[in-house]
């Protein structure tokens, strides 16, 4: 136990848990508009997409995670904008951006001279190794999102049920799809410092389901699993360090265990109240 | 009648697809437009360009007042949502307030009650805090319809409106369109020759091109001559006025 207690005071522990708490206020509510939106697998594509960004950075000497962030948002523009095209099918274009990112990222890995990077890092999350720059990043994108949200709800709210609708009483629903697309983007670079391009879905599904047993309007989820996201990872990342697991592993099954103990939770707790109503 | 829009040699389509080719038409206050076709002419692709969600390939909209732009009420012709989606049916006619609203304006009490208060016309006041997943198609259409007029808008746009719903309230609702139209002008998709004969004062007959027929009454001469054959079956109180099979 004093092992952890010194554990706290080091400064990379400090930063991850900094970063495990931001990132699950980030994804708790940007995930529950993909959720709502049906947009999981679009932010799969995304999130394997960027790799590719993250190769060619490594090839042109510069910050992996700008160009993870760029192809994120140009793969989330680009699967938007392609799914339009009548005889395109949506889940055949996000199959491309996956799989053609991914190529890439593998390409200029393998050109770059020297230092190879560890790809397992960027594949399954590195938590323990956030530099204060991202941890700086993280803030200025959770500040962001929380006003965003904050102050248009309503509208994000009506472009996620019904964008056509929405397109024609509000000149202003295309400009927000845009943000909102570009920050759901962001979002999944965020994740994929945190906790990897293959599980990054994690966090943007997982939490959202578990608000979704208890609450079913958009608001209250959302707030739900901006409460619950960075609860989860946090304790993740904690027994991680007690019992000595990797963290991402850990995290995501501490937001299963969640959704296990809270469905069943409802499943008990509503079988009494029927059982209680019909005495 | 005062001038709300006016489409200017509107050709439009999808892709490299011309669906519509040429269109000129004039939308007038208080007018109640009837708009006719074989399925395919380019009914539904007419309207979406006159509420912008398609562009046009080529000519213009033209609203002859700023403010119509954002004062349109539409109701469209598929109800295909995701019916899982975390709403309420108050939150869905509320949705049609967006264009009266800045975007972070909250709702008002006025708001809500403006909501209820039509909810209660079309019979759904029960229902309000219902989530889409737990009603019918028809009570979905009931909704849309308040979402479509919810905000007094200037031009009310439907698109085969009866898709959904049941006799009685079909019959509810031409009671309740003829009563909006003394203060909005309504377009409204239909198939029902019959209906559109006693309940609109124009038609638009459209089929790649666009006919406009400043009277409630078209004989078969007429459709044929507008190259708009309609083969939809009326009521049977207008049967001269079905086209002849070929
Ligand atoms: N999203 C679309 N993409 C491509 N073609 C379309 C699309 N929507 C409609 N069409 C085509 O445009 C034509 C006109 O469609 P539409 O305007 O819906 O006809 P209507 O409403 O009169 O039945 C049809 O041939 C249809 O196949
Ligand atoms: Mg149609």
């Amino acid at each position: 136990m004093e092992n952890i207690l010194e554990l706290f005071e080091l400064d990379f522990f400090q930063n991850a848990i900094f970063a495990s708490v931001l990132c699950g206020i980030i994804c708790g509510i940007i995930g529950t508009y993909i959720v709502a939106k049906r947009i999981v697998f679009i932010s799969g594509g995304i999130s394997h997409a960027s790799f590719g960004g993250i190769g060619i950075a490594y090839y042109l000497g510069f910050t992996p995670m700008l160009g993870a962030s760029i192809f994120a948002i140009l793969s989330a523009i680009g699967i938007t904008k392609f799914s339009k095209i009548n005889n395109l099918r949506q889940d055949s274009i996000i199959g491309i951006f996956w799989s053609t990112g991914m190529a890439i990222g593998l390409l200029f890995i393998y050109i770059s001279p020297g230092y190879v990077p560890n790809l397992m890092s960027y594949l399954f999350g590195n938590i323990l190794s956030t530099s204060n720059t991202q941890l700086l990043l993280m803030l200025g994108l959770t500040i962001f999102i929380i006003a965003f949200f904050c102050i248009f709800m309503r509208p994000i709210y009506y472009i996620a049920f019904d964008k056509d609708y929405a397109q024609t009483n509000n000149k202003y629903s295309d400009i927000l799809n845009t943000i909102l697309i570009c920050l759901v983007a962001l979002s999944i670079v965020i994740t994929i410092n945190v906790i990897g391009i293959i599980l990054s879905i994690a966090y943007l599904t997982i939490p959202q389901a578990t608000a979704n047993l208890f609450y079913n309007d958009f608001k209250k989820i959302t707030l739900a699993s901006s409460i619950i996201c960075p609860i989860g990872s946090l304790c993740g990342l904690i027994i991680a360090s007690i019992i000595n697991l990797p963290p991402s592993a850990s995290i995501i099954l501490t937001f299963f265990s969640f959704f296990i103990l809270a469905y069943l939770y409802k499943k008990i707790y509503t079988t009494r109240l029927k059982r209680t109503k019909s005495i | 009648m005062e001038e709300l829009i006016e489409l200017r040699n509107i050709t439009a389509g999808y892709d490299n697809n011309i669906i519509l080719d040429s269109v000129n038409m004039k939308i007038h206050d208080n007018d109640f437009i009837g708009v006719i076709g074989p399925n395919g002419g380019g009914k539904t692709t007419l309207i979406k360009v006159i509420l912008g969600i398609i562009k046009p390939m080529k000519g213009e909209i033209i609203f002859k007042n700023n403010k119509t732009k954002n004062l349109i009420g539409y109701l469209p012709q598929y109800n295909i949502f995701d019916k899982a989606f975390p709403i309420s049916i108050l939150e869905v006619v509320m949705s049609g307030l967006m264009s009266n609203k800045k975007l972070y304006q909250r709702y008002t009490a006025n708001d809500k009650a403006l909501a209820m208060n039509l909810l209660n016309i079309v019979g759904l006041e029960n229902y309000s805090n219902y989530k889409i997943s737990e009603i019918s198609g028809g009570q979905m259409q009931r909704a849309l319809l308040c979402r479509a007029v919810i905000s007094n808008p200037k031009i009310l746009i439907l698109d085969e409106p009866v898709t959904y719903v049941d006799n009685t309230f079909e019959k509810e609702m031409y009671g309740l369109l003829k009563e909006w139209n003394k203060d909005m002008s309504i377009i409204m998709v239909s198939h029902d020759i019959g209906i559109i004969s006693s309940h609109v004062k124009t038609i638009a007959c459209v089929n790649r091109s666009v006919y406009v027929h400043k009277s409630n009454i078209i004989d078969n001469e007429t459709l044929e001559r507008y190259n708009c054959p309609i083969d939809i079956i009326t009521h049977g109180r207008v049967p001269h006025r079905v086209l002849k099979n070929h």
